[in-house]
């Protein structure tokens, strides 16, 4: 029992010693991680494809269809340049 | 044993708030060394509260009547199936139920957020660790599950009677998952609002999670009412009794969430609403276990009296003074760019939605805390029954449905008039037809009349939005109709599993609209061979049969039902009496229709074997456990996501929070 306590305590301690030496790290400035960008960019294409069967259907104007993509699509641009800036 | 369970739980708690101390330390210094050993010892956690819950079901399933849980929920001849309930019938296996639901639904949160959203993780990991802490504490500190019993009996005491039925077995387990799966869109949004403001992607994981709660309450809440129709023989399955309203209470505010995070989604408006929504909804859910384990107010479903109450409610004012400071803090940043365009648009009629439902939320509140209130107040306690509940909520039902309908015809922005003829049309003359039918049938309640239109009249916006989606596909693929359809609703679950949820709310509806309005019921004593009619059924009584099973004296009243001459068969009603102390329970004689079920229930009897019976006729009461089945349907092609993200490698820089040490 106390050795199994013991190496709970060591594997969940373990990370304070690896993360001591230089380079400790900032997770602030940590770049966006793929799937969160893939996920950005996944709602606005749920946004889109919705907006297509809207419009598909007759249920938006052709006004506020256009002005509805184009908002998304500028979403999307935007995530698009966060993950290039992510990248570099 | 018992000793080890007891290790198990403080060891717990002391990695939980060692967890809480680490992921705030790492969060604010940004040392994510100790935000990962945080993480690590939520994990740690988990397995030793796995570890106590294993030695409590040991315990119950053995029968050791060494433990005084045991003692207390356990006797020999019960069940096994029910041995294991047990392990959350009481208020201290409950909690460690509690407990253990939220560790596994943070391993998987945290798995998931340190993956996606690593600036999220201290601020999740401390937030599910700060309510473990307080859970733990309880379980330790306040109502621990491992006391021994200073003389250990031959037999224990066994289950109250009431809970030895299948549908109590799943009610409350399911309604933890929902009630505490709350916990982990609340963590996330904190978690948002600690970084800088709860970004789109944090909320929309949050979403995910809701709507997993939601689901799990709906079922929970459906379960709990199936229970009280089949076991407390009354003939109802809602009685707006105060423990039935906690689990409504939080029900009602994630539904709103789940229809305001759209606006957010799809137009970027509402973050301040959305984010107060989840706050409120997790402070309902622990609202709603103080309720529940209080003993503050009584109900057929809540634990004894307790000394619960004051740390529930301490909780409860510290995580929701914490969490609207930080709302408050943090409000001009969740300020929306976009304002409603016109009050004819689906952002409108979301908007509505949501203020009716939070309308009901109160409304349900105020009359749940309104004996506390008045005895604050005035020194007597006085108890708002069903009929202020009926009277407030039932108008707010008939606005919500009629918004169900309207709300996804209307299109973003702005409607034109050619789009509310072109949209509204044929599910308004579906309504009005349905209306003058019913009328010209004879029916005569205008709030029944009112109430079914309107389901004909959503129900007709459902169906259009179905039928317009597959005239398009097949317009534009050429695909036949069935395969159109799948299609359809797989491109599209979230929209059309929301639909199909539509329908199943609207099937509930009706059903509880049916049984509520048109139920007839009548008292009587017969003698045997005597029969008596109700509704369009007659019910003849053949005598009563005694007879006795492991300590309890069962009496039947053999019946049979007939309906227009023809005979629909036995329908005998029980009642069984526990030799050992006060308790009975009930056993209605049950046909159910999708027309209406006949019900039965054995009152009393004489020694001369006449017998007492309680009789109704509850139409389409089936309806509403076929709108749970078509809200189960809806919830799971809502949940899954619309498309599988395929797996890369993350490239995180030097130093990053890395999900690989969890």
């Amino acid at each position: 029992m106390a050795v199994l306590a013991a190496a709970a305590a060591v594997w969940v301690l373990a990370p304070l010693r690896a993360a001591a030496g230089p380079g400790g790290g900032s997770g602030s400035r940590a770049g966006e991680p793929p799937e969160r960008l893939r996920a950005a960019r996944g709602a606005v294409d749920d946004a889109l494809r919705d907006l297509e069967l809207d419009h598909a259907t007759g249920k938006v104007s052709e006004d506020d269809y256009r002005l509805l993509r184009a908002g998304y699509e500028g979403r999307a641009a935007e995530a698009g340049r966060t993950s290039r800036g992510s990248s570099l | 044993m018992a000793s080890l369970g007891r290790f198990s739980l403080l060891a717990a708690l002391v990695l939980a708030l060692y967890a809480l101390a680490a992921a705030a330390l790492g969060g604010r210094a940004v040392r994510p060394g100790l935000v990962t050993s945080a993480a690590r010892a939520l994990v740690a956690m988990a397995a030793l509260e796995a570890l106590a819950g294993g030695i409590l079901i040991a315990a119950l399933v053995r029968r050791d009547y060494t433990f005084a849980y045991v003692v207390a929920h356990v006797r020999d001849g019960q069940a096994l199936g029910y041995d294991l309930t047990a392990f959350w019938s009481g208020m201290e296996g409950s909690l460690l139920l509690w407990a253990l639901i939220l560790s596994g639904y943070t391993l998987a949160a945290v798995r998931s957020i340190a993956r996606t959203r690593p600036r999220l993780l201290p601020g999740v990991v401390g937030v599910c660790a700060g309510v473990a802490a307080f859970f733990l504490f309880m379980l330790t500190a306040v109502t621990p599950p491992f006391v021994t019993a200073p003389f250990p009996p031959a037999d224990g005491q066994g289950m109250n009677p009431l809970l030895l039925n299948p549908w109590m077995a799943i009610h409350p387990p399911t309604l933890y998952l929902g009630f505490v799966g709350l916990t982990i869109p609340f963590a996330i949004v904190v978690a948002g609002l600690l970084t800088g403001g709860a970004d789109e992607g944090g909320v929309l994981l949050a979403r995910r999670w809701m709507l997993w709660a939601w689901y799990c309450l709906s079922m929970g809440l459906m379960f709990g009412a199936k229970w009280s129709y089949v076991v407390l023989g009354w003939g109802g399955y809602w009685a707006w009794d105060p423990v039935e309203n906690a689990a409504l209470m939080p029900w009602l505010v994630s539904t709103a969430f789940l229809h305001s995070v759209l606006i957010q989604e799809r137009r970027a408006m509402l973050q301040q609403w959305t984010v107060v929504l989840v706050v409120l909804a997790f402070g309902l859910s622990i609202f709603g276990t103080f309720l529940t384990r209080s003993g503050v107010l009584s109900s057929v479903h809540s634990f004894t009296q307790s000394p619960l109450g004051g740390y529930f409610l301490g909780f409860l004012a510290l995580s929701m003074v914490g969490a609207f400071g930080l709302v408050a803090w943090r409000w001009e940043g969740l300020r929306s760019e976009h304002t409603l365009d016109s009050a004819l648009s689906r952002e409108s009629a979301f908007l509505l939605n949501n203020v009716v439902f939070l309308a009901v939320a109160f409304t349900v509140f105020l009359g749940t805390v309104f004996p506390v209130l008045s005895e604050a107040v005035t020194g007597r306690r006085m108890n708002v029954g069903p009929p202020f509940f009926d009277h407030v909520v039932t108008p707010l039902a008939v606005v919500l449905l009629l918004l169900m309908g309207v709300g996804p015809l209307l299109p973003w922005r702005r409607a034109s008039a050619a789009s509310l003829r072109n949209n509204f049309l044929a599910p308004g003359a579906v309504g009005i037809i349905l209306a003058l039918g019913l009328l010209a049938a004879g029916m005569r309640a205008p709030g029944a009349v009112l109430a079914f239109a309107l389901s004909g009249f959503v129900a007709g916006t459902v169906v259009l939005e179905f039928a317009r989606g597959v005239r398009v596909r097949r317009a534009h693929g050429g695909e036949g109709p069935v395969r159109a359809l799948a299609a359809l609703v797989l491109q599209h679950r979230r929209r059309y599993g929301g639909y199909i949820v539509h329908l199943g709310i609207l099937l509930l509806f009706c059903g509880v609209t049916g049984s509520s309005v048109f139920s007839t019921q009548r008292l009587v004593t017969l003698r045997p061979g005597e029969a008596v009619e109700v509704g369009e059924y007659r019910v003849r009584y053949d005598g009563l049969r005694q007879s006795t099973r492991s300590g309890t004296l069962v009496m039947t009243a053999a019946l049979r039902a007939f309906s227009g001459g023809r005979d629909l068969g036995p329908l005998d009603a029980r009642r069984t009496l526990f030799l050992t102390g006060q308790d009975s329970t009930t056993d209605i004689g049950l046909r159910s229709t999708p027309r209406d079920d006949l019900y039965v229930t054995l009152v009393g009897w004489t020694a001369g074997g006449d017998a007492t019976l309680r009789l109704l006729v509850n139409p389409l009461v089936v309806w509403i456990w076929a709108g749970g089945l078509v809200v189960t349907a809806g919830a799971a092609i809502g949940m899954v996501p619309e498309r599988r993200a395929a797996r890369v490698r993350e490239v995180v820089p030097a130093g990053a929070w890395s999900p690989g040490g969890l």
